[in-house]
């Protein structure tokens, strides 16, 4: 780009001089020969300076189509405005001396030379949309044409003459090179006509009519340029005939390519079943667009193995490229154009880079980032024209939403997946409630059962009456953990349990096999925290183990106080019969007519508040103490309203089992 | 939690600290630590855990020192938990793990 700006410079600067000198030539020494060559080098200087200064001064994506032919057409204006002037003041000054003439007629010539030499730099441009090698080739071919043409037409006149044809047909690859021409066809038709036709009309105006209207005869060097001059009339023209061939043959063709492009990207966008696809499919997509050379495309904080993509084979632009994203914020939707990157290291190629971000609004944890970062490259330092940079946009925008949907559809299923789950523990839960209790005639008894948040914890509770109903067994038991695990364990518990109530064993036989099956069935780090009560009703005692679970309250009506009963004993299913039976003591008495029993899994001694505190056994104790003389349920409802209470708008945190007992007598 | 070897260790006693929380997560790894420590002291017959530091035990935890009592036994290793506190002493004898043990509480 500095290279095309200083070239510019510099030839545009002997383009001016030479004009300037042509003048002073005309006015000092009108017929001099030297004149004409100068007024050419003025014309040639100036075409290919103009045109290297739009290179290197005003970016590709300003000089679209419409802008140029825009800027074409009012030059056209203008010029017609300049002959106009200058030949009106040619024939005023009819009568002046044949230096002021010359001066007169050579400034209306200058003006000719600056605006053809403007004209053909922007005709350069409309060609040289979507740069290939062969259409710079062919631009410069022609100017070269042009050039020999005009100094073999003042060496011969008549050998020029008959070469000038040539300047006509050379026009031929560049109309077919012309293809803006598509890309403008369904976008502002009438707009790009009427622009051409007044271009050519003006031109026909300013460069035919007025000349030989106000002239008497043809200054020497616009007759050299007559050729050239018709040269740029004949394009124009030519471009509203292929115009509107091509509006005939093929209605919207460019615009339908990208709409084309865009509906076969959204397509297999939707059946995208990954955020890797979504951002190979842009990457393809990208690749078919004329100018692209290659692109970078990364979620942010994404593991790059996994998600980013290029096909750009220079480790350094793509480091830079990289580097460059991860400076932006991605905190919303961001563009950037960039033409060079030499400005950000001189050792890199100068070429064209778009950067493009667009924040992703997470809504669950599918992915890791919370930005799409693209980065999309041109080998060419003008690649990228505003209609690339619009769809590149829109292509960058659409990634976005399909991996913002990709993670709603994620969220979605996880959301689905959780309620089957739920549903799930819901139905193991029911299938593993306690059996319905039986109808006691001499016992009063109230459970309470409060599952955590609808999942499986560990307590399981349950009344047996054997069949002669002399015994009546209360069991509350918790299993290690929670969940699946817990569930598991406690229906484990609960097929030896009702297999062992059949055999109609001695309560603490029972227990002891209870312990041999559950070590074997469960892993060596399980167990379980029991307390059996056994009333037997033709003896009217009671008697009661507590394997690893929380202590029992026992009202004795006949002295009217609460017993916490602490038998010693150790949880069930981790350790060999033989230690359990040491350890494992019961705790024995009469039955009373009232007496009163509580058991309570640690759900509810265990309680907390928000600030942390449990419930704990005491205030348990002191509850259970105050109503004492309550029916079961009365007690349990008590207890249960008080531990709310204590723990305000925090659940449980665990299950919560009660289990009041009453021997009626 | 950390599992640290004291000073106090000699060629048949293993003393080890345990800070922090004896739980589902935890419960593994202190398992793991105990197998790697009785291959590094071959010779060990009591393992004696200063709990200080244990500031809570799930009933994983207390899973973990009842198997831990289990696999140990019959290698004639006996488990000691010294300086126990006594919001972890009180889970311990409820579930009557100090029936199995020697547990000095704090």
């Amino acid at each position: 780009m500095t290279i095309l700006r200083s070239a510019g410079h510099v030839t545009s600067i002997i383009g001016g001089v030479t004009a300037l000198l042509y003048l002073w030539l005309r006015y000092f020494s009108p017929n001099s020969p030297v004149s004409i060559w100068v007024g050419i080098l003025s014309f040639l200087c100036l075409s290919a300076g103009l045109y290297l200064l739009l290179s290197g001064e005003v970016p590709r994506r300003w000089r679209t189509p419409h802008r140029l032919l825009r800027w074409n057409a009012l030059l056209g204006i203008l010029g017609a405005a300049h002959a106009v002037l200058w030949g009106s003041i040619t024939l005023l000054m009819s009568t002046s001396s044949i230096r002021t003439q010359g001066l007169v007629t050579a400034l209306f010539e200058v003006g000719v030379v600056v605006q053809a030499g403007i004209h053909l730099a922007l005709v350069g441009h409309l060609v040289s949309f979507r740069v290939r090698p062969v259409k710079s080739l062919a631009i410069s071919g022609y100017f070269v044409l042009v050039a020999i043409i005009l100094i073999i037409q003042n060496i011969s006149s008549t050998i020029g003459t008959l070469l000038a044809p040539l300047l006509w047909v050379g026009l031929l690859p560049i109309l077919y090179l012309s293809d803006w021409l598509q890309e403008v066809i369904s976008q502002k038709l009438s707009e790009t006509l009427a622009l051409l036709t007044i271009t050519v009309v003006i031109l026909g105006i300013a460069w035919g009519v007025v000349p030989s209207h106000f002239l008497e005869t043809l200054p020497p060097l616009f007759k050299s340029l007559s050729f050239v001059l018709m040269a740029v009339v004949l394009l124009h023209s030519g471009w509203i005939v292929v115009l509107l061939l091509l509006r005939l043959v093929s209605f919207g063709k460019g615009e339908g390519q990208s709409l084309e492009l865009l509906t076969e990207f959204l397509a297999r966008q939707q059946s995208s079943t990954s955020p890797q696809m979504i951002i190979d499919i842009t990457k393809e997509t990208l690749k078919k667009l004329p100018p692209v050379a290659g692109s970078l495309i990364l979620l942010r904080a994404t593991p790059e193995e996994t998600l980013s993509t290029s096909n750009i084979s220079n480790a350094a632009i793509r480091e830079t490229l990289r580097r460059l994203l991860s400076e932006r914020s991605g905190t919303e939707a961001y563009i950037e154009f960039i033409a060079s990157l030499q400005k950000h290291h001189k050792m890199l190629p100068d070429i064209s880079v778009i950067l493009a971000q667009r924040p992703l609004f997470r809504l669950s944890g599918a992915l890791l980032n919370q930005t799409l970062s693209v980065a999309v490259v041109s080998i060419s330092p003008d690649g990228f024209e505003e209609k690339d940079i619009e769809l590149i946009k829109t292509l960058t925008e659409q990634t976005a939403i399909f991996l913002e949907n990709l993670d709603r559809r994620s969220y979605q299923e996880q959301l689905l997946t959780a309620r089957k789950e739920i549903d799930f523990l819901r139905e193991t839960r029911e299938a593993l409630m306690p059996p319905p209790p039986p109808i006691l005639k001499k016992v009063d008894f109230h459970v309470h059962f409060e599952q955590y948040d609808r999942t499986i914890g560990g307590d399981y509770y349950q009344i047996h009456e054997s069949p002669d109903g002399s015994v009546v067994d209360f069991w509350l038991s918790d299993s290690a953990g929670s969940g699946i695990a817990a569930a598991y364990q406690m229906a484990q518990a609960r097929a030896a349990l009702n297999t062992l109530w059949l055999q109609e064993l001695e309560a603490e036989e029972m227990l002891f096999r209870l312990n041999d099956a559950l070590k074997r069935v469960f892993h060596k780090n399980n167990f379980l925290a029991a307390t059996l009560l056994r009333f037997d009703l033709r003896r009217k005692e009671y008697i009661l183990f507590r394997a690893g679970n929380p202590e029992i309250f026992y009202w004795n009506p006949l002295v009217d106080e609460v017993d916490v009963l602490r038998p010693s004993g150790i949880v069930l299913g981790s350790t060999s019969s033989q230690i359990i039976k040491k350890i494992l003591t019961p705790e024995k008495g009469r039955l009373m007519p009232g007496s009163l029993f509580l058991f309570f899994s640690d759900g509810f001694s265990e309680a907390a508040n928000l600030s942390g505190e449990m419930f704990g056994v005491e205030r348990l104790l002191s509850v259970f103490k105050a109503h004492v003389h309550a029916t079961p349920s009365e007690i349990a409802e008590a207890i249960v309203q008080e531990v709310r209470t204590f723990v305000g708008d925090t659940s449980l945190g665990d299950d919560g089992t009660l289990l009041v007992v009453r021997y009626l007598g | 939690m950390q599992v640290e070897v004291l000073s106090g260790t000699t060629d048949t006693n293993l003393q080890v600290a345990l800070t922090g929380e004896l739980d589902a997560l935890t419960a593994p790894k202190l398992y793991e630590n105990l197998n790697r420590l009785l291959q590094e002291h071959p010779n060990t017959r009591k393992i004696i855990l200063n709990c200080r530091g244990l500031t809570y035990l799930s009933s994983a935890g207390a899973g973990i020192l009842l198997m831990s009592i289990d696999n140990l036994a019959p290698k004639g290793i006996s488990l000691e938990l010294k300086d126990v506190t006594p919001e972890v002493y009180n889970i311990l004898d409820l579930l009557g793990l100090t029936k199995l043990m020697p547990v000095n509480h704090v």
